[in-house]
């Protein structure tokens, strides 16, 4: 895989949303955010955050280079932004919905021609507790897969006073002699 | 305080004149350390405008054409294509401004300082080809799409002060001022009149839409986004 287009979810949102996927042009997005120290030295414990948008229409050697990522939110703060997030992504949200829901006339230099732009949010790119900001899902204690959600098998063990997550055996293939293999690998 | 006027002044602009797409421009964090790439953006920015935007604004309309905003923003540069002095070769009158706006970008000077400098430029050297009134620079860099929008938001992240808020003084979940407040001094000297009003907390909000049409106002760059299905 040496870009997103090979990928799977790729393919698949095209699959479900034929009418955006009919036109190349139609732009998607990844959003990543993080808290950063603006001031060059880590003593200072202070954070600002960002959110930038990555074009994934362009060829690998472009999309993630410098100049072709979008810094599109800039939060200052002290602290950690945690769920307040939410109030701050307001203007790019809303921005977006437009893009996607109603789409934008463009002028596309290379067909010279004025075309109807829409955009998708694909991916973000983020580490897993901004993960949690990013979709309100916890990603600590008892649930803390926001693949799963509430499925996610996970249990306390109550010495050491920490969450485990076990149940590994759903990922082996049907036929695999451990798969069933409750007495040795079932957690408690 | 320091802080607050290092977010301010230096920091921020350097950011926006960075995201600007095609364009290699310096971060303020590391400009002392790779001073080799600083010419590298100088001709980048050259490249930008001679090679990307010029293709398009000879193009004949012979199909549908750019529609109205794509028009101003090619006659935008097509106007400010000209050469800076007559006979310079190594500058546009546009790069020169963007070089210039990068440096004030880079070095937190006032705006004040940068329209005496470009008063005394054109004093010193009257067939300079810069633009008069001076703040139209910045409006300059505004029209290119380096501008960016602030909102206002409440110091405990409640809400922001935008759309139907926008006026408010206050939170409307909290109560807390929108303004920050300073602590008042006990002079007998009387004040100024009206206090200037700083606001608590600012988003800086880079418009995307804009950024995007942009993408695809270049030759190059509206050609690679549809690399991924052509490839």
């Amino acid at each position: 895989m040496r870009h997103p287009a090979d990928g799977e979810t790729w393919k698949s949102f095209d699959g479900l949303h034929e009418k955006f996927s009919i036109d190349s042009r139609n732009v998607r997005l990844a959003l990543a955010s993080n808290g950063f120290n603006p001031f060059r030295t880590m003593s200072i414990s202070h954070s600002t955050w960002h959110a930038m948008m990555v074009v994934y229409n362009l060829p690998p050697w472009l999309c993630i280079k410098v100049e072709y990522t979008m810094l599109s939110l800039l939060i200052p703060r002290p602290q950690s932004i945690g769920n307040d997030i939410d109030v701050y992504l307001q203007p790019l949200i809303q921005e977006l919905k437009e893009l996607w829901e109603l789409g934008v006339q463009t002028y596309d230099a290379s067909k010279n021609e004025t075309f109807l732009m829409r955009a998708t949010l694909l991916w973000t790119i983020n580490d897993y507790p901004r993960y949690a900001m990013l979709s309100s899902w916890s990603t600590k204690r008892r649930f803390a897969c926001a693949y799963f959600n509430y499925d996610t098998n996970s249990s306390y063990l109550k010495h050491s006073h920490k969450m485990c997550y076990m149940d590994h055996r759903v990922f082996l293939p049907m036929n695999h002699p451990w798969r069933f293999n409750k007495k040795s690998l079932i957690e408690k | 305080m320091i802080y607050e006027y290092l977010i301010i002044t230096g920091f921020l602009e350097g950011y926006d004149l960075w995201v600007h797409h095609g364009e290699k421009i310096l971060s303020p964090a590391n400009k002392d350390e790779d001073m080799i790439d600083n010419e590298d953006s100088h001709d980048d920015i050259n490249a930008l405008l001679y090679e990307t935007f010029r293709n398009v604004v000879d193009v004949k309309e012979d199909k549908e054409g750019p529609n109205d905003e794509a028009r101003k923003f090619y006659q935008m540069i097509n106007d400010a294509n000209q050469e800076l002095y007559p006979g310079c070769e190594s500058f546009l009158t546009l790069s020169f401004i963007i070089r210039l706006y990068l440096l004030k970008c880079l070095h937190g000077w006032r705006n004040s300082s940068f329209t005496d400098l470009l008063q005394l430029l054109k004093e010193v050297m009257p067939y300079f080809n810069i633009p008069e009134p001076f703040n139209k620079t910045n409006s300059m860099i505004t029209d290119l799409g380096f501008d960016y929008k602030k909102i206002h938001a409440c110091p405990k992240d409640c809400m922001l002060f935008w759309k139907e808020s926008e006026n408010l003084d206050a939170c409307s979940i909290c109560k807390s001022s929108r303004w920050k407040e300073f602590p008042k001094v006990n002079s007998k000297v009387e004040g100024p009149k009206y206090q200037l009003r700083v606001p608590a907390k600012v988003l800086r909000h880079f418009p995307l839409i804009p950024r995007l049409q942009r993408l695809f106002m270049c030759l190059k760059n509206a050609e690679s986004m549809r690399w991924h299905e052509e490839k």
